[in-house]
């Protein structure tokens, strides 16, 4: 035993001096770094989960706002259909309107045109029947031959034709 | 070998060889005298307790782990600022982690305190054999004073270089007819009740201040010793009677033969558990230190550096095998033997 250095004391007192070693550490070092550690676990779950709930309800408001905007949208669009309708009709109106106006300056100016051709016959006839007295007269005067008569018919004639 | 063959890493290779050649032709380092027990250093005495070079370094690793890990945990921080903080919060977190893997949640919370405390002090008083210098700085006495004492029989000679005594790789040995003259003269000087001191010392050996805590068997075997016995009071205070009945004492009635015999091995496996824990540690660092000696001792520079490397390794896994081992011991005396542990 002494050739290996056994003694006694020394084995007691290196015991003794681990013992003191694991004493101190145990009370006073490994508690504070566990109960750091688990602080610090506590903490961070802690952090997480409020987090978390931030997240959601960061999530919950777009989509709150995007239902929004989506309702805001819808509406708009409702808006533009009914303002392109009622432009539509206006302008169907406007057509209408404008068509029928055509339709009666159309009319108007066919009447009077016809009107004018009335005037006009009429104005004919009437030079006809002077021309057609003032040829006979002519005639009555001259005492007509065949042939006379025959020229005066037609100078007669291409005078009406003239007018 | 054509990368051999470019500039640097050829400089370094002929440096290499050039720093062994020197070392091996000029450059000598005694062998330091290799002792199984811890050194008395001569002349350190405290009261009646002679303090030997294994205790020393015990004392020095004691400070050196209690002082580090008060100041880990003097200003702790919720967000850590010191890296002693974070690098000792990683090291518990690791190794809780680990124990709890092996043996649950409660029975690791109540024994990382033991595994920690002997995983920091072994380990420092295995690596403090790797600081350059430890084993070279010491009590110088005469070679014939360490023969009567220690029975050292290879000496060196001396030499002062300016304020400091050395040896020098000059061997000295003492022959048959000298050690008896030496025991001789010995016994007389203390039959006449003082110490022994040779007129004329022949050599001279080195006692280093501070040697490797672990290679001393008394802490190695103390410390095994401490975890085996702390084991059975353990598992006595959890298990009770039940404990007892697993070395089969005859206490207990209704006990099959074979379980008496099964007894008798779990007897001889505690001790086994004793030698085994303390004689693993003590081994490897042991023969680690004599391993560096000698290849300082072989060629003085560079041949060690690999050793280094190797017993930095060895000094962890030998420290973190006897603390884990201190926990696994602890762990199964908490399983009664008889099965009637409800799982």
């Amino acid at each position: 035993m002494a050739s290996l250095g056994l003694n006694l004391n020394y084995l007691i007192s290196y015991i003794v001096n681990f013992f003191l070693l694991y004493i101190l550490l145990k009370k006073f070092v490994f508690p504070a770094v566990s109960q750091m550690l688990e602080d610090r676990k506590k903490r961070i779950a802690e952090g997480l989960a409020a987090a978390d709930v931030a997240r959601r309800e960061a999530e919950e408001e777009r989509k709150r706002l995007m239902a929004q905007l989506e309702a805001e949208r819808a509406e708009a669009q409702k808006r533009v259909a009914a303002a392109s309708a009622q432009a539509e009709k206006v302008r169907e109106e406007i057509l209408a309107q404008a068509r029928r106006e055509a339709e009666a300056i159309r009319t108007r100016a066919v009447e009077e045109a016809e009107a004018e051709k009335q005037r006009i016959l009429a104005e004919a006839h009437k030079q006809i029947a002077e021309l057609a007295l003032l040829a006979a007269e002519r005639v009555v005067r001259e005492g007509l031959d065949e042939a006379t008569q025959h020229k005066i018919i037609e100078d007669f004639l291409s005078q009406v034709s003239l007018n | 070998m054509s990368k051999l063959l470019q500039p640097k890493p050829l400089a370094l290779l002929i440096g290499g060889i050039l720093l062994v050649v020197i070392a091996v032709l000029f450059f000598r380092v005694p062998l330091p005298t290799i002792l199984l027990p811890g050194e008395a250093i001569p002349g350190w005495k405290i009261g009646g307790f002679q303090l030997t070079n294994t205790f020393v370094a015990t004392l020095i690793a004691d400070v050196v782990v209690l002082v580090l890990s008060f100041l880990a945990v003097r200003n702790m921080k919720e967000v850590p600022e010191g890296k002693l903080q974070n690098l000792f919060e990683w090291i518990y977190e690791i190794f809780e982690g680990m124990l709890t893997d092996i043996g649950g949640k409660e029975k690791a919370k109540a024994w990382v305190g033991v595994f920690l405390t002997l995983l920091f002090f072994l380990l420092i008083a295995n690596w403090m054999e790797l600081i350059p210098g430890i084993d070279s700085i010491g009590v110088i006495e005469p070679l014939e004073v360490a023969y009567a004492e220690k029975g050292v029989t290879v000496g060196y000679q001396i030499k002062q270089i300016g304020p400091f005594i050395t040896l020098t790789s000059e061997q000295v040995k003492l022959s048959d007819e000298e050690r008896a003259a030496i025991k001789e003269e010995a016994e007389k000087a203390e039959a006449a009740g003082e110490r022994y001191h040779p007129h004329e010392p022949k050599g001279y050996v080195l006692t280093p201040y501070v040697r490797a805590a672990t290679t001393d068997l008394n802490l190695t075997i103390g410390l095994a010793l401490m975890v085996v016995v702390w084991s059975h009071v353990i598992g006595f205070r959890r298990l009770g009677g039940k404990y007892i009945r697993r070395f089969a004492l005859p206490v207990i009635t209704g006990m099959k033969p074979i379980d008496f015999f099964v007894g008798i091995l779990e007897f001889i496996s505690e001790f086994a558990k004793i030698i085994s824990l303390s004689f693993r540690l003590f081994g490897n660092i042991f023969a680690g230190q004599v391993l560096l000696f000698v290849m300082a001792f072989l060629v003085s520079f560079l041949l060690s550096l690999p050793f280094f490397g190797l017993e930095l390794f060895v000094g962890f896994m030998q420290a973190f095998v006897f603390a884990i081992l201190t926990f696994i011991y602890f762990e199964q005396a908490t399983h009664s033997h008889a099965g009637d542990e409800h799982h």
